[in-house]
């Protein structure tokens, strides 16, 4: 029965083997940090002024600011549903790893004694603390199987915003972004990349702001990658106008 | 722990229990992982949607009528066919995926090829009603199988293991395991006011065990050593220590809660019977569409393609043939009825509960907390010795003190009188299985309960006149209590007396209604024998435990439809097997109410005439919409098929009938308010 239960392998490897599944379910649509609403706005503002730049770039003569509002529009929607879309589908695998361990617990009683014996072991606790703890923790379905979804899995419970909260929170991130792009390429369309990349490596630093990271490192990674991409993008477009 | 800090172990998780996860079925709206507001904005979506989609449709349709907006409402029916069209298809694909031809996959298939037909509004308005009536339907069942951990919840999970010895006593350290841990043979302690959690046999202790979650008697027992008593029971008064009888599994209240699924599982006949006929239903309508638009072409002279051709023939008869009327008729009629019902205090967990509810011809009541009040009142008081005002005043302070029904029934009828302020008492003192104790402050003893034990203290002369006297006056289903000082006694008669106005309804359910009626009781047959005397009811099953009332109600079940009306627990298991169950919905258990179709929220046994009135009227409505609905799919789909009208005029005639009953089943929404049951209103 035990060796079924741990695949041949003993209860520390396979905690180990847990919690790498687990940090592998638990990560974002928008990167493993904590995401929230305000991330995956700023993420789809990002994506979306890098995409009508390019756009813009591309087929600069074809593009009305009707035209230009309708594919902000759409790239809104894409956004949200793609926020939603992947954020449902973290939650359905968190659901599915969760009734696993639940029927683990119910189960396979005595190997999750022992997996909870080897993870308070690991850290520090000894006999005869560790068969009290583990006591008390094996008396509560509940608080047993908290633990054993953040302490063997690493996975947080109540974190997660709703799908189509993160989805309107993305949506919503587009049509700001699209609104300063329309009004900015109104007044300098000639300065297209200079200020696109503006807009980028601001939101790269209001990105790092919210993570708790180092603000001017991705404000100045952002403004320095768009720009390149963009100027060569532009040269490369040149040249095969001139050469046509 | 303040405020705050709750609030922040809440915002954690760590107040979070897995069983309303579990239980919801893994609904986004219980999910762990969810933050507590997201949670909400999940609850609150499911129907909202649907109801976005029926707006954003009739706005469709508005714009429609005008010819210069007929785009604008393409694109709105566009996002009809997004919001709801997208769970149609994926629930199609599912039943596909199963090899499962249905409703559904009929429905969502007539719906889509509206679009090749140029009728994007039909298909949409299909998708629309489907949505909402799928909606509804899963919110009721949601919150029944919410509102079923109820009954989990009562269940302990956790006992305190005493270990160390071979004879353990209450005063040995205890260790708090889960119960399913736990052999039999092993020894657990339960503290006063707990639950029992595994049925066991009593080693050390005694007192007053509660009994009322699983037979529904209001007045406790009293046990000792060597009583075996079972889980799910509360003893009220003293802790006990109990040898462990059988594993977690075997458990009395996990036997309830098994047999609670297990009628619950056995129910639907009739639902089972709508979903075969729909099932082959829609089969026969899409093979009937293949078959047509293949072989048409061999037998007539028309074309494969075209207008006039086969295929687009067999694409209207699919449309036509759609039960979008019934699928309109079905719940506007029965929300209009559940909506009656809601004014008048009356909850029914699904529209088919009216359908079973006019098909039954018996009926079934618990006694105790159905047809009585299930509280134990005072009903009559002897007076024997002198200083008898003061006893009284004195009663009424300590039975304060103490948590019996019975003192609680004396409390009651102790407020109302006009006492002098009570003496100060001291030394109160409370004896499990006996009663209270305490002294007055010039030392004189007081003692309240059981006449042999408070009689203990009175002169003799006063003593044995009372004993005699409690000899000659003992009668089923009354008990006595006894306030006692050594000058005087007071003897209190307690009884529970019938809900008001039951008499005339078991008369008119009879008599008007041509009900057959039954009692079925867990109580002792002389006193179900007495009430059921007083309320003219001549079928009796008296003691009766939960298992004994199913078997009761299957062997009732078999002759005819049978209703069973109920409050406790113990009545759960009868309530979920009964063709429709019945809960007493301000008095009764949770758990009645959560296994039960309806739930009477003011306790008010007079509406029952009333409901099964509603019942025959709802079912002769939803025959006439059936009736009409049926007519004019087939005139529409032969219509459409043979060609001698226009789609468009088989759309019209197909919503047409529609409305028509919808119209029909808002009648049911208006009721007279005289007739039975009026007297409740």
């Amino acid at each position: 029965m035990s060796e079924d239960h741990f695949k041949g392998k003993n209860a520390d490897k396979h905690i180990l083997e847990k919690f790498l599944q687990g940090m592998n379910i638990s990560q974002e649509p928008h990167g493993i940090e904590t995401s929230g609403c305000y991330v995956s706005a700023i993420d789809a503002a990002r994506q979306s002024t890098f995409i009508l730049t390019i756009l813009l770039l591309m087929v600069a003569g074809c593009l009305s600011g009707i035209k230009l509002l309708i594919i902000a529009f759409t790239l809104a929607l894409g956004s949200g549903a793609r926020s939603a879309w992947m954020a449902w589908a973290r939650l359905e695998r968190l659901h599915r790893m969760l009734e696993e361990e639940r029927l683990e617990i119910c189960n396979n009683r005595e190997q999750e004694r022992l997996e909870l014996k080897a993870l308070y072991q690991l850290k520090g606790f000894e006999e005869p603390l560790l068969t009290q703890v583990c006591d008390v923790l094996m008396a509560d379905s509940d608080r047993l199987l908290k633990v054993m979804l953040e302490e063997e899995l690493g996975l947080t419970l109540a974190s997660h915003e709703h799908p189509l909260k993160l989805a309107g929170f993305a949506m919503l991130g587009v049509i700001i972004s699209a609104g300063v792009f329309t009004t900015l390429l109104s007044f300098a369309p000639t300065l297209l990349i200079y200020w696109a990349s503006a807009i980028v490596a601001s939101l790269g630093a209001l990105h790092a702001h919210l993570l708790c990271n180092d603000r001017i490192h991705s404000a100045v990674f952002h403004a320095s990658s768009t720009f390149c991409i963009l100027w060569i993008l532009q040269s490369v477009l040149q040249h095969l106008t001139s050469i046509s | 722990m303040n405020h705050t800090t709750d609030m922040l172990l809440k915002r954690r998780g760590f107040h979070y229990s897995f069983r309303d996860f579990i239980e919801s079925g893994s609904s986004e709206s219980a999910s762990p992982f969810l933050r507590p507001k997201a949670r909400k904005l999940a609850t609150l979506l499911e129907l909202p949607m649907s109801i976005t989609s029926a707006s954003l449709w009739t706005f469709a349709l508005l714009l429609h009528l005008t010819t210069s907006w007929i785009f604008y409402s393409s694109i709105l029916l566009t996002l009809v066919y997004f919001f709801s069209g997208t769970r149609a298809l994926y629930r199609a694909f599912v039943d596909l995926n199963k090899k499962m031809i249905n409703i559904d996959v009929l429905m969502t298939m007539a719906a889509y090829l509206c679009l090749i037909t140029d009728s994007a509004l039909e298909g949409a308005l299909l998708l629309v009603l489907f949505d909402i009536s799928r909606n509804l339907e899963r919110l009721v069942t949601s919150k029944a199988r919410l509102s079923l951990m109820s009954l989990r919840n009562l269940a302990p999970e956790k006992a305190w293991v005493v270990e160390g010895s071979k004879t353990p006593r209450l005063s040995d350290p205890h260790t708090l395991r889960h119960i399913e841990d736990i052999t039999p043979g092993s020894f657990i302690a339960v503290r006063a006011g707990e639950l029992i959690p595994l049925d066991g046999i009593i080693v050390e202790g005694g007192g007053s065990l509660s009994l009322a979650h699983l037979t529904g008697e209001p007045l406790p027992i009293n046990v000792k050593p060597g009583h075996e008593v079972p889980s799910g029971a509360r003893i009220i008064d003293s802790p006990l220590l109990l040898r462990v009888l059988k594993p977690a599994q075997e458990a009395t209240l996990t036997h309830i809660i098994r047999m609670v699924h297990e009628a619950q599982e056995s129910k639907p006949k009739l639902q089972r019977f709508f979903d075969k006929f729909s099932d082959l239903y829609a089969r026969g309508v899409i093979v009937s569409s293949f078959s047509l638009a293949i072989f048409l072409p061999f037998i007539t002279d028309l074309p494969f393609l075209g207008f006039e051709g086969s295929i687009y023939r067999a694409l209207a008869f699919m449309i036509a043939a759609s039960p979008c009327a019934i699928i309109l008729a079905l719940p506007i009629a029965y929300l209009s009825a559940l909506s009656a019902c809601a004014k008048r205090g009356i909850v029914l967990k699904a529209g088919s509960v009216l359908d079973r509810l006019a098909s039954c011809q018996q009926i079934a009541f618990d006694k105790t907390g159905t047809l009585t009040r299930g509280m134990p009142t005072v009903q009559s008081v002897e007076r024997f010795g002198i200083h008898l005002t003061k006893l009284e005043s004195a009663t009424l302070t300590l039975e304060r003190q103490a948590k019996h029904p019975l003192a609680a029934a004396l409390v009651e009828y102790l407020s109302l009188k006009k006492l002098p302020a009570s003496p100060s008492l001291i030394n109160f003192e409370l004896h499990p299985g006996y009663g209270m104790s305490a002294h007055l402050a010039d030392g004189e003893s007081l003692r309240v309960g059981k006449a042999s034990w408070a009689g203990e203290i009175l002169q003799t002369s006063w003593k044995n006149e009372l004993l005699e006297h409690m000899q000659s006056i003992q009668s089923p289903g009354v008990s006595y209590a006894v306030a006692c000082h050594p000058q005087g006694a007071l003897l209190f008669q307690f009884q529970d007396p019938l809900r008001e106005g039951v008499q005339e309804t078991m008369q008119i359910l009879q008599q008007n209604l041509g009900l057959k009626l039954h009692i079925l009781t867990g109580d002792h047959t002389s006193s179900a024998l007495k009430v059921a005397k007083q309320v003219n009811i001549k079928q009796v099953h008296a003691d009766l435990r939960p298992q004994d009332k199913l078997v009761w109600i299957n062997r009732l079940k078999a002759e005819s439809g049978l209703a069973m009306v109920g409050d406790g627990i113990n009545d759960a298991p009868a309530l979920a097997g009964a063709s429709v169950g019945i809960a007493m919905g301000g008095m009764g258990s949770a758990t009645a109410g959560a296994v039960a179709d309806a739930l009477l929220l003011h306790d008010d046994l007079r509406l029952l005439p009333w409901l099964f009135m509603k019942a025959r009227q709802t079912k002769r409505i939803i025959a006439q919409n059936l009736g009409l609905a049926g007519f004019v799919i087939i005139v529409a789909s032969f219509s459409a098929l043979t060609g001698k009208i226009p789609l468009w005029a088989a759309v019209v005639a197909h919503e047409g009938g529609t409305v028509l009953v919808g119209l029909n089943g808002l009648r049911l929404m208006y009721s007279k308010k005289s007739g039975y049951g009026s007297s409740a209103l």
